[in-house]
């Protein structure tokens, strides 16, 4: 026979200013099954713990109801309470008459009865519990870095110097990501590559990292602090462990013009190549699109020079299969480039350029070694207009997000180009100035009283190309929408940064979430703004949303800490709200009928497919399995499962079945 | 002897089946179903309009999983049931030899379901004049007289669950109606009881049943239960574009979710 105990909570005034707490406890007391009742001014104090847990022992109680707060306030804390008196906490249930009663009705009968009906239910529910355990499940101490861009360093550096392992999946042949290829950074303009290097190498360097270069995640099965990942290596054509990086093969490679793309097609590179100078690791791979070898079946021209052997055309992309129990997704983001822009001309003037090519003209290891040069003829161009929001912030271009990090680089190119050409003319279209962050503010304000960067307020309607200059159409809002005209020799448009293009693909293999642009979905964009809503994976960069570095960093070394917590301990310690399949005696085994239907529906694939055998091995059924590390606890595959083989502990049906019966026989 | 008595002997004869289920003549020159395990029992095999009973059903029992090399005589309502099944891994450990009989009175032998499902999105079938006109008279209704409609029908409903045990698609081991912890539903045939069965046996049949029209023919007190899914198949053809017993490996429409599902429930 269930002995249950119910305690009221006034919670100071909280509660008992609008219920009659004394009533509810005295009605409480003449339940079925109720043997103790009582009132207090604060249950989860210190004495109202110490009276539950006497009452319990003294009373020989099988449950309780705490009728006070919202379970999310207390629930821990009660449960806490009953395993100290010596019950599974899980005979615990709270009725909340504070969130759902008393705040939000008057003082009245009703209202008292309200709470005595909510707190009956809970009765009728602790009645039907079980006994459950906490699930205790291993935690493999590794965590999986997806991408190499300085989010990923971050991150990868910050878990490896807390002394975890860490594996590396850079998609590129080398780390580094866009910030590889800036020149100055905002707001201190220090040289990107002097402060990017550095961590590079100590990646590369670091005992407790592997890096995979060229390579992708194809795969990722399993669950938080349990995933297995298949990664593929795809084919370098370049035995590294051989190579020594000492780059005779790139100097002799006959296929030379090929476009650039850590220049942003401004200059060339061959086909067996690595990125740029201080690439990580500096070691060639042969892009087979553009080999001769490859295409044409004819040259072999580094296999032939390579003083360490190292060259292998045979290699195929290779896979591997790794335990990891974290997983930091760090994937960056992409630019629109300016064939975007049909007002800008599709991209055919070839002095109108995006951001990323203004930044590899001012860079010294840039195609100009630095020296501001208009790619049509190599002038140094005497007036330069940026366009700021260039896509951004335009519904009707499908980007009605702010880009966040063009006003700031904007501002940076105007005042580099001004720099460098102390007589040029430097205009910028803004829509309106975002710099909200330390010392951003009194960088743009530099850049247009110290640089004389001249700022107008107003978009650009149209750009064409007459007697060698662009013509630059505009308005300026601040003088009554007046057209302005610039002549220029060069324009930069700051594009709007983009998800990647193959990022719905990569979030689809991670089952996380994404939003309608591609960027993933944090799990709650204010309180978990670096975790995904799937457990274990985490997020760092501007994969997220566009982000400059000093946010990046912060994010990752977020993410890391994430990981790290994750790793403190040798087993995670899940609540046991889990779905289970029945299982019978034989002949059944279990009534689920193997349909697979809940597979389909679970958002967490926390369902599996299992094969019942004999001892012979011979096939007896087909059934479903809940994986209880994977599985949230959201009970969509209760509602799929026809015939109630399904069920979830802690909310089962009979539990729930007997709330409702216990409100409908009120 | 017949083509079809030949050519099942035949399979039989080199090791194809083990078991045949079929029809055989019944004294109220009714079609019934027939087990046999030898070529020497062929004779007794008939396939004549009255063969209307769904032989899938018996794939459910374990007696007959036993048999492993199954043969089945399929009318075209059977062979939809097998599409369906599979797409819900129900038929993944038998091997089974499907022979069905065309219009132009070819004996055809299906060792695989790709074939299976050939046939039948070819030869898809159309409601039958009668359901047609039935559906009709009930879509002509207003809600209050369809629900006195069916109310009356389900008065008379005996709980007998004969609809159930005909249905193909009904072949879950515990049924809820059998669940009693808790008791979903009534035991007794009383009228929300009633009501409560044919909610539940409809909504999941919805975008299942195979529109064989067993459950309605079955029912000894007569209620036309087959009305029910026939055009709640109807209503997801519209709403999702998905037919019952087409595919194979189409999905369930009330499971899945595709970017271009119509949704326009949520207001
Ligand atoms: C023109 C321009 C100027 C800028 N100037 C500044 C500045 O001055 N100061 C500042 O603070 N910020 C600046 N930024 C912003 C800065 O570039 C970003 O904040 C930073 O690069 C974000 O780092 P990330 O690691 O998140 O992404 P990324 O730099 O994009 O790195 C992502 C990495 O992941 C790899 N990757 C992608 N997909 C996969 C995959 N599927 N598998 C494996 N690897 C993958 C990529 O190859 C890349 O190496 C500028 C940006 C632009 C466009
Ligand atoms: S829905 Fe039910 S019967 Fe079907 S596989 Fe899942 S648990 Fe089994
Ligand atoms: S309760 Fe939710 S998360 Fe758990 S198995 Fe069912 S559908 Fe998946
Ligand atoms: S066969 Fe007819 S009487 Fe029997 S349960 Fe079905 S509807 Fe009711
Ligand atoms: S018509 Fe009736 S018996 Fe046939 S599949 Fe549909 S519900 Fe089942």
């Amino acid at each position: 026979m269930a002995r249950i105990g119910v305690f009221i909570c006034h919670c100071g005034e909280n509660i008992s200013a609008t219920v009659d707490v004394a009533k509810v406890a005295e009605k409480a007391g003449k339940l079925s099954g109720v043997a103790y009742s009582v009132d207090y001014k604060y249950m989860c104090s210190d004495p109202g713990q110490t009276l539950i847990i006497d009452a319990i022992k003294e009373h020989k109680l099988t449950g309780i109801v705490v009728a006070s707060c919202s379970p999310r306030m207390h629930e821990g804390t009660f449960r806490k309470a009953a395993e100290k008196a010596g019950i599974n906490p899980y005979f615990c249930e709270m009725a909340n008459i504070r969130e759902q009663v008393s705040w939000v009705h008057p003082k009245s009968d009703a209202t008292t009865q309200k709470a005595l009906d909510i707190v009956r239910t809970m009765v009728e529910k602790v009645k039907k519990n079980t006994a459950l355990t906490p699930i205790k499940v291993p935690i493999t101490k590794t965590a999986l870095v997806i991408g190499g861009g300085i989010a990923g360093i971050q991150a990868a550096l910050d878990i490896a110097n807390a002394g975890h392992s860490v594996i590396m999946v850079e998609k590129k042949p080398s780390i580094g990501g866009h910030m590889s290829q800036l020149s100055e950074t905002f707001p201190t303009l220090d040289c990107s590559q002097c402060i990017l290097t550095p961590r590079m190498v100590e990646v590369a360097q670091h005992p407790n990292i592997t890096l995979y270069t060229y390579a992708e995640v194809e795969k990722v099965t399993g669950f938080v602090g349990n995933f297995e990942v298949t990664i593929r290596m795809k084919a370098k054509s370049v035995d590294h462990s051989k190579c020594t990086g000492c780059g005779t093969c790139w100097q002799k490679c006959p296929s030379k013009k090929i476009p650039d793309e850590f220049n942003e097609g401004m200059g060339f590179r061959t086909a067996i190549y690595s990125p740029f100078p201080q690439a990580v690791p500096n070691k060639p791979v042969i892009d087979r699109d553009h080999c001769n070898y490859f295409q044409k079946g004819k040259c072999g021209v580094c296999q032939k020079i390579c003083p360490a052997g190292a060259i292998d055309y045979e290699v195929q992309d290779e896979f591997l299969d790794v335990k990891v129990g974290a997983i930091i997704t760090a994937t960056g983001f992409d630019l629109k480039h300016a064939d975007f822009f049909p007002e800008y001309g599709y991209g055919q003037f070839k002095d109108v350029i995006d951001g990323m090519m203004f930044e590899r003209l001012a860079s010294a290891s840039g195609p100009t070694a630095g020296e501001i040069r208009r790619p049509s003829d190599g002038k140094i161009p005497e007036k330069i207009v940026f366009v700021a929001c260039a896509g951004s912030r335009d519904k009707a271009k499908g980007i009605e997000y702010c880009s966040k990090i063009c006003c700031m680089y904007t501002a940076k190119h105007a005042m580099l180009y001004k720099h460098k050409k102390h007589d040029g003319d430097a205009y910028v279209f803004y829509m309106d100035i975002r710099a909200a962050g330390k010392d951003y503010d009194e960088f743009v304000r530099r850049a247009i009283e110290e640089d004389d960067v001249h700022y107008i307020r107003g978009r650009v309607s149209r750009i064409y190309e007459k007697n060698g200059k662009l013509i630059v159409k505009g308005v300026d809002t601040l003088m009554n929408g007046d057209p302005v005209e610039i002549e220029a020799d060069m324009v930069v448009l700051a594009t709007a940064v983009i998800a990647n293009q193959d990022a719905e693909t990569v979030a689809q293999r991670m089952h996380i979430s994404y939003n309608k642009h591609h960027f993933f979905a944090e799990a709650h964009p204010k309180l978990r703004p670096v975790e995904t809503n799937t457990a274990g994976i985490m997020l760092a960069g501007a994969c997220q949303g566009a982000k400059d570095i000093p946010e990046t960093v912060s994010q990752a070394s977020a993410s890391a800490s994430k990981a790290i917590g994750l790793f403190s301990s040798n087993e995670m310690t899940r609540e046991p709200i889990v779905a289970v399949v029945n299982r019978q005696a034989p002949p059944n085994f279990t009534s689920c009928t193997g349909c697979m239907l809940c597979m389909e529906v679970c958002p967490y694939h926390a369902i599996e497919r299992e094969e019942m055998k004999d001892r012979t091995g011979n096939l007896i059924k087909v059934a479903v399995k809940v994986n209880a590390g994977l599985c949230q606890g959201c009970g969509t595959c209760v509602a799929m499962c026809r015939n109630k083989s399904i069920d979830l502990q802690g909310f089962s049906n009979d539990q729930m079945l007997s709330e409702v019966m216990a409100l409908l026989n009120s | 002897m017949t083509p079809l008595q030949n050519k099942v002997a035949e399979l039989f004869e080199n090791g194809t089946i083990s078991l045949m289920i079929g029809y055989k003549n019944a004294i109220n020159k009714l079609a019934v179903p027939c087990f046999i395990d030898h070529a020497t029992q062929v004779e007794q095999l008939i396939y004549t309009p009255e063969c209307k009973g769904n032989l899938s059903v018996y794939l459910h029992k374990a007696e007959i999983k036993q048999a492993k090399k199954i043969g089945i005589l399929a009318n075209i309502a059977t062979l939809r049931s097998l599409v369906q099944l599979t797409s819900e891994n129900q038929l993944s450990d038998i091997e089974k030899t499907v022979i069905t009989i065309n219009a132009q009175n070819e004996v055809l032998v299906f060792d695989n379901m790709e074939k299976v499902e050939e046939y039948v999105q070819a030869n898809f079938p159309e409601y039958t004049e009668e359901d047609k006109k039935l559906l009709e008279q009930l879509n002509s209704m207003t809600r209050a007289e369809r629900w006195q409609y069916w109310s009356e029908q389900f008065a008379a409903c005996v709980k007998c669950y004969a609809c159930r045990a005909v249905c193909p698609m009904c072949y879950c081991s515990s049924c809820t109606v059998e669940c009693n912890q808790p008791q979903w539903i009534k035991v007794s045939s009383e009228t929300t009881g009633n009501l409560e069965w044919h909610t539940m046996r409809a909504m999941h049949l919805a975008g299942r049943c195979i529109n064989c029209g067993e459950c309605g023919r079955i029912c000894p007190v007569g209620i036309p239960v087959h009305l029910l899914t026939a055009q709640m198949n109807l209503d997801i053809e519209k709403e999702f574009g998905s037919k019952t017993g087409f595919s194979c490996n189409s999905g369930y429409a009330l499971n899945t979710f595709k970017p271009e599902d119509k949704e326009q429930f949520i207001k």
